[in-house]
């Protein structure tokens, strides 16, 4: 496995781990599926459909989405929506989702500084007063459409 | 569209949907096709799409097994999953190495004890029944775990820091050579009974020279079903005592149970068919100048009822191991 592949791997891992909560995120307002394919993918997210799609259908399953069909279009179409109960979900994950990129990055720039140092990285997960720490947080600021967490 | 581009989206939908619950295949083709829909306007803009284009769409979109795979990603589809599947090959490998082994002794003995006609008809015989015998062994294993995996036996014992395992005082883990020494004796006992009941006759020889068969063949043939039933539940228990791995109180639940069900059918099998020629046994002992008298002889006269009370006695003994081996488990 050359180093692309190494790096699109690990890209892709990374997209995987992100994907539930940005699906969750996005259909607080009701899209079908393919204009959400378009809308990540304007956001430089690209997801293939035959990955949302399914994925969307366990959501559904696990009552975080619901779903309803529009048959007044040219074509009858699926919108799905997060549940109040996928909104809880979220709000719960994208806190956990902030205080790993406060952890990460900064750990990621003592290792770039070459600082080093036991207490110069947040320890990350379940600590929640280290994702306020000032300049941590680069990738993961708020969103300012309200979409929260979205990588942009 | 063609009506044959159209006919290669309902081709690839149905490949697609056949494979998905039923109750969702309608609602996942409608789905579908309209995505493909939208990707084909995206594609093609106001014109007519081409096959080509359906074909791109399609190919774009993952082949039919590529899209069940991802619809049924979440589901437990695989026939004997983990943890199950390494000791699923194990016991296999035990099963089929006993039944294998076992065949081709019992065979050989019959073989040289002439009890077969010809040695090629002789051979032949054999190979055909250790090919069955082999595929029956598989398919009881694989039926085994398959259940075990799919009906939730749940072998994960560290759920919490308080059901911890303990660390085994020997090498191994005592429940394991228990479990495998249990199988190995199962199969092989069940084999020579079952393929070859010839063979404990023509082992048995008068002093005198006289033929003896203290075994009636027919009558083991003819309860072929006991000896069979009696070993997938021996089996079953000792492979469940392997998937354990230690003495736990529902192994414990399992092993009381097993015993139960061995008792009965050792005392429906001893007590309903006449397996053994008791008269002949006693007249090849006297034969051979052994004075029989007292409770041996009483034994020897009823081998069935003596064997039927070893077996239960036995039984009982190993309720008991069972009981106390877990009562030490827990105090661990």
């Amino acid at each position: 496995m050359d180093r692309n592949d190494i790096v699109s791997s690990m890209v892709l891992e990374l997209r995987r781990g992100t994907l539930v909560m940005l699906v969750l995120s996005r259909l607080r307002e009701p899209a079908y599926g393919y204009a959400l394919v378009k809308s990540l993918a304007d956001h430089g997210i690209p997801i293939e459909a035959n990955t949302l799609y399914p994925l969307m259908r366990r959501l559904e399953s696990q009552g975080l989405l619901e779903s309803k069909w529009d048959h007044g279009g040219s074509k009858p179409r699926k919108y799905y929506r997060t549940t109040s109960e996928g909104l809880r979900v979220l709000s719960e994950v994208e806190e956990q989702w902030q205080v790993l990129c406060g952890g990460v990055n900064a750990l990621l720039r003592v290792a770039v500084d070459g600082s080093g140092g036991e207490d110069a990285g947040g320890s990350g997960y379940g600590h929640a007063d280290e994702s306020d720490r000032p300049g941590s947080v680069s990738c993961c600021s708020d969103d300012s459409d309200g979409n929260g967490g979205g990588v942009q | 569209m063609t009506i044959r581009d159209n006919d290669m989206i309902e081709r690839y939908l149905y490949a697609v949907t056949r494979h998905l619950p039923a109750k969702q295949r309608d609602d996942v083709a409608e789905e579908l096709r309209t995505l493909i829909s939208d990707m084909l306007e995206e594609r093609c803009g106001s014109m007519p799409p081409a096959q080509k284009d359906v074909r791109v769409v399609l190919t774009e979109l993952g082949t039919p097994g590529e899209m069940v795979r991802k619809y049924t990603a979440d589901e437990n589809a695989c026939l004997i999953g983990q943890p199950y599947y390494a000791q699923y090959l194990y016991v296999l490998k035990i099963v089929l190495a006993c039944v294998a082994g076992g065949m081709l002794v019992a065979g050989a003995l019959s073989l040289a004890t002439g009890t077969q006609g010809g040695v090629l008809g002789g051979v032949l015989e054999g190979i055909g029944s250790l090919i069955a015998a082999l595929v029956f062994a598989f398919a009881f294993v694989t039926a085994l775990f398959a259940f075990f995996s799919h009906r939730g036996i749940d072998v994960e014992v560290m759920g919490s820091l308080d059901d911890l395992p303990p660390v085994p005082r020997e090498t191994r883990n005592p429940a394991r050579g228990d479990a495998v020494v249990g199988i190995v004796f199962s199969i092989v006992g069940a084999v020579v009974l079952l393929l070859f009941p010839d063979v404990l006759n023509a082992l048995s020889h008068r002093s005198d020279g006289m033929r003896l068969e203290p075994f009636n063949a027919e009558a083991i043939r003819a309860s072929a079903w006991v000896i069979i039933a009696w070993t997938v539940v021996c089996v079953g228990a000792e492979s469940f005592k392997l998937v354990e791995g230690r003495y736990t109180k529902r192994l414990l639940a399992v092993t009381l149970v097993s015993d139960l069900v061995v008792a009965v059918l050792a005392v429906f099998w001893l007590t309903n068919f006449h397996l053994v020629d008791a008269q002949a046994i006693v007249q090849a002992m006297q034969s051979s100048g052994l004075a029989l008298e007292g409770p041996v002889l009483w034994a020897v006269s009823n081998v069935q009822v003596a064997f039927c009370g070893f077996i239960v006695v036995a039984l009982v003994i190993d309720a008991v191991d069972s009981i106390v081996k877990t009562a030490r488990n827990s105090r661990i």
